[in-house]
């Protein structure tokens, strides 16, 4: 049996005594596009940032690739990349290109100055994305959607095996959301995505799996 | 001079740092702690000697104070307000002992005015241990420090951790403080832990521009507030803040009204 890229069990989540997520539980195979809808309030933001380590579950167990990492970010994201629902815009001078090659470097020890391959290699995600021409623009000038796309092409450069997008879809026009489903395409059967919306968005096409987030529980369905 | 260096190098390190993390809050403490910490430092170097060492410990231990209490979910404001209220009452206290049981008067007014053209080499060798031990890693992780501030949950997924980088952060705050108030005097230490770096802030283009500009912004500050002060015989203190506070004001008049951070369209 090959191993999961995200096991999901029997995960439950609160805020103090409001559960969020009760005993979900679900996998999401190499390579495959989950999709996880529901109502706003439904828990879709909770889960993505569960399954990153980011909020750490009452009850429950997320795994990588077999790898526990419930409640430590710091293990998920060997393996995950991230596109927050809200992207921080800075109130100092950042350009789009230190933005996304500057989280890139965290994890460089010694700290160091980026070299000409991470560069590169910004650059070709940066053009993925459709936002190349803006490498040099600060990130406080850029649209609501250039900047989604600025935060997708950040969590690409890493080159996750795993990538988490909450609500990538929102707010943006049709030529950002025609970004965002090309990128899912590009990805499809290498990177496993997992994707939260609270409408249609992707192409159904596109979508391996679907999980139904409402009252605290989830309802997995394959396709 | 070298004093001159090595204070200008630390307030414009730490400085663009505090501004860009959104902590000129924490530095609004400042005022209440350096005046804690040099009245602190009178009374327990008369004690027991390590004047610089107190000078820093106390500096430092109230914003560790005030960060914890907002990891207790405490606002800003009112921690600031309560600790303030605390350590004003302190330094009341802490400044009455200091003058009248251990006769500290010509110590307090050196704390109280700063003024590096009155350092002795000794002074200038401990601010070389001190500034060397906190420039170089501050500079090496300054990206790191600012963008964690932007993004504090994706830089956990990158591995960063953060209350690590807090402590670095606000112990770096100290020392940074520790050596201003023997330079500048306690009354210009949080003025200059905010102007290079506000000044940085508007005048940078790039996240790697800022630092840079930062540090010249303070060098330059002391360098023409010394000038300035043997010109006109006047303590120098006030004197840099002037400068830093001229040239801020010289940036965003050039800059023009309401633009905000430099942005360049796409």
């Amino acid at each position: 049996m090959s191993v999961m890229a995200v096991s999901v069990e029997g995960l439950t989540v609160a805020y103090g005594d409001r559960v969020v997520l009760r005993g979900l539980t679900f996998t999401v195979g190499e390579g495959e596009v989950a999709v996880v809808v529901g109502p706003n309030g439904s828990g879709k933001t909770t889960l993505i940032r569960a399954i990153l380590g980011l909020v750490r579950p009452v009850e429950g167990r997320v795994a990588m690739f077999g790898r526990d990492v419930t409640g430590s970010p710091r293990d998920a994201g060997r393996f995950a990349g991230y596109v927050p629902q809200h992207v921080a815009v800075p109130s100092f001078p950042l350009t789009v290109l230190e933005y996304v090659v500057g989280f890139a470097l965290m994890r460089a020890r010694p700290p160091r100055a980026p070299t000409r391959r991470l560069i590169a290699r910004a650059m070709e995600v940066l053009d993925m994305v459709g936002i190349g021409d803006l490498a040099d623009a600060a990130l406080s000038s850029l649209s609501g959607g250039q900047l989604r796309r600025a935060a997708i092409a950040r969590a690409l450069l890493a080159g996750p095996r795993v990538l988490l997008m909450d609500e990538p879809l929102a707010n943006l026009d049709e030529e950002g959301k025609r970004s965002v489903v090309r990128v899912v395409e590009a990805l499809r059967g290498d990177t496993s995505i997992v994707v939260s919306t609270h409408g249609n968005g992707l192409p159904s096409g596109l979508i391996d799996m679907v999980v139904r987030l409402g009252g605290g529980r989830g309802q997995v369905q394959r396709w | 001079m070298a004093v001159s260096l090595l204070a200008g190098s630390m307030m414009g390190l730490a400085s663009p740092v505090v501004v860009s993390r959104g902590l000129s809050f924490l530095i609004a403490e400042m005022t209440h702690a350096v005046v804690f910490a040099a009245s602190g430092a009178a009374v327990l170097s008369s004690l027991m000697g390590y004047a610089d060492l107190w000078l820093f410990v106390l500096s430092v231990v109230p914003l560790y104070l005030v960060a914890f209490l907002r990891r207790m979910g405490v606002r800003d404001d009112v921690a600031i307000g309560v600790l303030g209220s605390l350590l004003t009452s302190l330094s009341l206290i802490l400044l009455y002992v200091a003058l009248t049981a251990f006769g500290q008067g010509a110590r307090l007014w050196a704390y109280m005015l700063g003024d590096p053209l009155l350092t002795t080499w000794r002074d200038v060798e401990y601010m070389a241990v001190v500034g060397a031990a906190s420039v170089v890693p501050l500079l090496a992780l300054f990206r790191d420090f600012v963008l964690a501030g932007l993004d504090p949950d994706y830089a956990r997924l990158m591995g960063l951790r953060l209350a690590l980088y807090d402590v670095a952060l606000l112990t770096f705050i100290g020392l940074t403080a520790a050596v201003l108030i023997r330079v500048v005097g306690i009354f210009m230490v949080h003025v200059l832990l905010i102007v290079p770096g506000a000044t940085a802030l508007a005048l940078g283009r790039t996240l790697a521009q800022v630092p840079v500009y930062s540090m010249g912004v303070a060098l330059a500050s002391m360098a023409g507030g010394m000038a300035l002060s043997m010109a006109v015989g006047v303590a120098p203190s006030g004197l840099i803040g002037v400068v830093a506070t001229s040239i801020y004001v010289a940036v965003i008049a050039l800059r023009g009204p309401g633009r905000g951070p430099r942005k360049k369209s796409p």
